[in-house]
């Protein structure tokens, strides 16, 4: 009878933290930003973090249940989280073997382990794959919000904005929540809701009593902030996210962001202590633009090699390449190498947005901007208000001579935020001066 | 389930185990006769080691930078004895590169430090809270002098400091980064040597894999029913398994031999003989390694190969002799049965046998056939007696008398954790298992070895064959025996 308890008081728990853990997985499914990947933010890497707890506690369960086919999904979907946080490929692996022993244990109707696979398939940024397996999970169960928030961060990356949309607001019907608002939230970023994507966080934020998750939803508001020029704005939400979460890396990486503004120095070490605990290429991108505007080609040099060593990591497992990477050899290495990174995206989804972008911008680096131009335009189609994009559009504008369109689209990027890069925002600045 | 999946060989390392992102500490605190001495090893993963290399360059290679370091940590360590700080300073450090994926490097560092405090009676140590970075941290604490008891971290690493990290679904990083234990003065297993685990240098190396998971087991905080009967079964498989690995030719050759010409109840007095000689042959070596009484505990290992080399050879020869002289004696007939019921002969096979058998040289097999209890059967026209109940023994003993690593491991590894009679107890299921092996494999032979026979009339030249194989497998016994003494000798006086 105790034993009974006992059980039921663990399944209970573990049933609490795997709530929790979806909240921060499905949140993270949704790239916000390309200069940051999308990962789980909401728990640190200190030693008692709640997804470290929940997948003690799952392993424990599964020790003395193996069989447990629901425990071995949600340790699964753990993994997934897990590597995410630390962007390191390496987890998915166990991940992978989760699902599959869950789906051994039940092949027939187990919806959460195929919504598990899903999420591993967008995690490993294989989105059609991610769509059809999702797919396959609401014909087995048609009421799971997670499962609608997979299939919205899946159709979201192919470029098929409406039918995302239409998922969000399936989710938000099945449950109104943090992981259903930041969902939403993004939708309305991307169609240039700049208000209304406030707005939908400021209710992810109210909706968690959950710490990890309140500092995730501040982080994106600073963001949101940061990439309309607010800069008090977006310091005080980074910083009200590191109050919730103290240690939380995105959100120092967002303080340096910000503080190089004003700051570079006091950035650069905030910086050195991000890549320290969370060396992920988007971060080291940043810190080395950061090195390289102050002057510092070298010690920017030796962080771009680790962004290189994680390219080959990554290529070494089968993984796909960021576009992110393929930005970063078109700013930093080989146009041709950011070309072949970004055709291999673009192919496979020639409708999103980001992959456009990338796309056009690998074009345009290697000369072929009037190639470039017309896929540049088609990017900013939602009227997305990120500078980087802005910036990009306004230098193929300028290659092939739309002296006009280049003004507008330049002074359009530094209007929105006029320090958006340590780099880039100069060269836009200056561009827009050559073209008097 | 569980077991089969831990059982699971371990995937080749594409990546590093633990991410490459991670960075991994183990330090293992040995309480020695000059006081105490902690050995604090980094592993760094891919990514890690490529933000150190300008690091590295400015230290001038790897031994610079481990030396820079491990004075960078040593201030962050601590170690209390009976109370109050001691301190640990820096004795020697060295740097490694080993190869890891995506052909990237991975680094290992090594820090040797010594407190010249002698514990009287609690020790505890610290790690400190590190930078932050994700990955393994272990703590050990172990004594080459006295006792340490209470401790709530193992004696041995679960990763073999750093190099085997358990690798199967449900492991999870350890992120263990302080122990405590009390402690009680006593004599020194190993004078003057230095910074070395007494019980890791007792074992033969690659130990690793089936030691982290059952240690790992061990350590768990629960042992529920469901927990404890699994252990059982792992460890019963584990002995079966462990039967079958190389090394354990001898045992094999000896379920060969009762195959060949034993009994059912041979095969399972064999079986019975190893699990007692192995169960005993382990608590004796765990024994005397906890006491701490052992003067130098690595040579334990090879001085039993030895031992149990020379059993073997002895019997051997023995046998070998035996099978000659009835190849000679019984020149042409052949004709053998299973035989299912025992024959008392005893030999006395140290010496020489002048007059080995009462068997008629040259027999006619009418006159032989004859029946007690209504069965008809053959008593001469074997090629070979039944093996007698000294022979049988003397395999068995041979067979047992290795100390398994694994089982060894378990045992201390308990013990350290406070569970000393779950160990032996899983020491003993393991010895059976290993006898179920072996008694299964005679068994099987038995069963073989009838169904030849049976087919195997009509043809003469499996006759032929039937007459030598005794020779032949005896020979082998021979080469076994010569091969682990051997073994021993070239193991030990590495050692020496």
């Amino acid at each position: 009878m105790r034993r009974g308890a006992r059980t039921a008081a663990l399944g209970a728990a573990v049933v609490g933290l795997a709530a929790a853990l979806f909240v921060v997985g499905a949140a993270a499914g949704a790239p916000r930003s390309p200069q940051v990947e999308p990962s789980a933010p909401a728990v640190s890497a200190a030693a008692t973090d709640p997804l470290t707890a929940a997948i003690n506690d799952l392993q424990g369960q599964l020790r003395e249940s193996p069989r447990n086919f629901r425990a071995w999904s949600d340790l699964g979907l753990a993994y997934v989280s897990q590597s995410r946080i630390t962007a390191d490929p390496s987890f998915y692996g166990k991940a992978e073997g989760a699902f599959a022993k869950s789906l051994a244990l039940r092949p027939a109707d187990n919806d959460a382990a195929i919504t598990g696979q899903a999420t591993l398939a967008a995690a490993r940024h294989d989105f059609a794959e991610a769509l059809t397996l999702v797919n396959a999970a609401l014909r087995i169960n048609d009421f799971s919000a997670t499962a609608y928030g997979v299939k919205a961060d899946a159709l979201t990356e192919l470029g098929r904005y409406d039918q995302a949309a239409a998922a969000v607001q399936r989710m938000l019907d099945l449950q109104p929540g943090t992981p259903s608002f930041a969902r939403a939230s993004y939708q309305r970023e991307l169609r240039g809701d700049v208000a209304g994507a406030r707005e939908a966080l400021e209710r992810a934020a109210a909706a968690t009593r959950n710490p990890g998750d309140q500092a995730f939803a501040q982080f994106y508001l600073g963001e949101l902030a940061w990439n309309a020029g607010e800069l008090a704005g977006a310091r005080a939400a980074y910083e009200q996210a590191l109050a919730q979460d103290p240690g939380n890396v995105q959100a120092l990486a967002g303080q340096a962001k910000a503080l190089a503004v004003s700051d570079p120095t006091a950035a650069l070490a905030l910086y050195r202590e991000v890549v320290q605990a969370q060396p992920q290429p988007g971060y080291l991108i940043e810190l080395g633009e950061l090195l390289e505007a102050t002057g510092q080609p070298a010690a920017a040099q030796e962080q771009y090699d680790v962004v290189r060593a994680t390219q080959q990591l990554f290529a070494a497992s089968g993984a796909n390449v960021d576009l992110e990477l393929a930005l970063f050899e078109a700013d930093h290495g080989s146009a041709a190498t950011a070309l072949k990174y970004a055709t291999a995206a673009f192919r496979d989804r020639p409708d999103a947005i980001l992959v456009q972008d990338a796309y056009a911008w690998a074009l345009h680096k290697s000369g072929r901007s009037a190639q470039a131009l017309p896929i540049a335009r088609k990017a900013q189609r939602l009227g997305t208000r990120l500078p980087y994009l802005r910036f990009h559009l306004g230098a193929i504008e300028a290659a092939v001579g739309e002296r006009a369109a280049a003004k507008r689209s330049l002074s359009g990027a530094l209007d929105l935020n006029p320090s958006f890069s340590p780099l880039q925002a100069p060269a836009a600045r200056k561009l827009l001066k050559s073209l008097g | 389930m569980g077991t089969a999946l831990a059982l699971l060989p371990a995937a080749p390392a594409l990546a590093h185990p633990l991410g490459n992102f991670t960075v991994n500490t183990a330090d293992q605190v040995t309480v020695v006769a000059e006081g105490v001495e902690v050995l604090h090893v980094i592993d760094l993963a891919e990514i890690p080691t490529v933000q150190a290399r300008g690091d590295i360059r400015a230290a001038g290679g790897l031994d610079g930078f481990a030396a820079r370091e491990c004075a960078r940590i040593a201030p962050e360590l601590s170690l209390t004895v009976d109370g109050s700080p001691a301190d640990l300073a820096l004795r020697a450090t060295r740097g490694e590169s080993r190869p890891g994926s995506g052909g990237l490097t991975t680094t290992r560092l090594e820090c040797q430090l010594a407190a010249s405090t002698s514990p009287r009676s609690s020790l505890a140590f610290d790690a400190g809270q590190g930078d932050g970075r994700v990955g393994w941290k272990e703590v050990t604490l172990a004594s080459r002098c006295g006792r340490l008891g209470n401790a709530d971290v193992p004696a041995v690493s679960t990763s073999a400091l750093l190099t085997a990290y358990p690798e199967d679904l449900l492991s999870s990083p350890l992120d263990v980064r302080s122990g405590r234990a009390s402690y009680s003065p006593g004599p020194c297993s190993s004078a003057g040597a230095s910074g070395k685990d007494p019980i890791a240098e007792a074992l033969p190396r690659g130990v690793g894999g089936v030691t982290a998971f059952f240690t790992d087991f061990l350590g768990r905080d629960d042992l529920t029913v469901g927990f404890a009967v699994m252990s059982i079964l792992a460890s019963l498989a584990f002995g079966i398994v462990h039967a079958l690995a190389p090394g354990h030719g001898k045992t094999v050759m000896a379920a060969y031999l009762i195959g060949q010409r034993g009994t059912r109840r041979q095969a399972l007095q064999l079986g019975a003989i190893v699990t007692f000689t192995h169960t005993a042959s382990v608590l004796l070596l765990g024994a005397l390694l906890t006491l701490g009484t052992l003067a130098a505990p690595e040579r334990v290992v090879p001085l039993t190969e030895i031992v149990s080399g020379i059993l073997l050879a002895s019997l051997g020869i023995y046998l070998l002799v035996l099978a000659l002289r009835r190849v000679r004696s019984t020149p042409a007939h052949t004709h053998d049965h299973p035989h299912d019921h025992t024959h008392d002969h005893t030999h006395d096979h140290t010496h020489d046998h002048p007059h080995p058998h009462d068997h008629d040289p040259e027999p006619a097999p009418e006159r032989l056939v004859h029946s007690h209890g209504g069965k008809a059967h053959s008593h001469a026209p074997l090629p070979d007696g039944p093996l007698g109940w000294r022979t049988l023994a003397g395999m068995g003993v041979a067979g047992g008398l290795v100390p398994s690593p694994s089982a060894l491991v378990v045992l201390l590894g308990a013990t350290a954790l406070g569970r000393a009679w779950f160990g032996v107890l899983l020491v003993l299921i393991y010895g059976l298992g290993m006898a179920v092996t072996l008694t299964a494999a005679g068994l099987l032979l038995l069963r073989t070895q009838a169904v030849i026979d049976r087919r195997g009339w009509a043809l003469g030249r499996t006759r032929n064959l039937g007459r030598l194989l005794p020779v032949l497998t005896a020979a082998v016994v021979v080469l076994v025996g010569i091969g682990l003494v051997a073994r021993g000798i070239v193991t030990g006086r590495d050692l020496l």
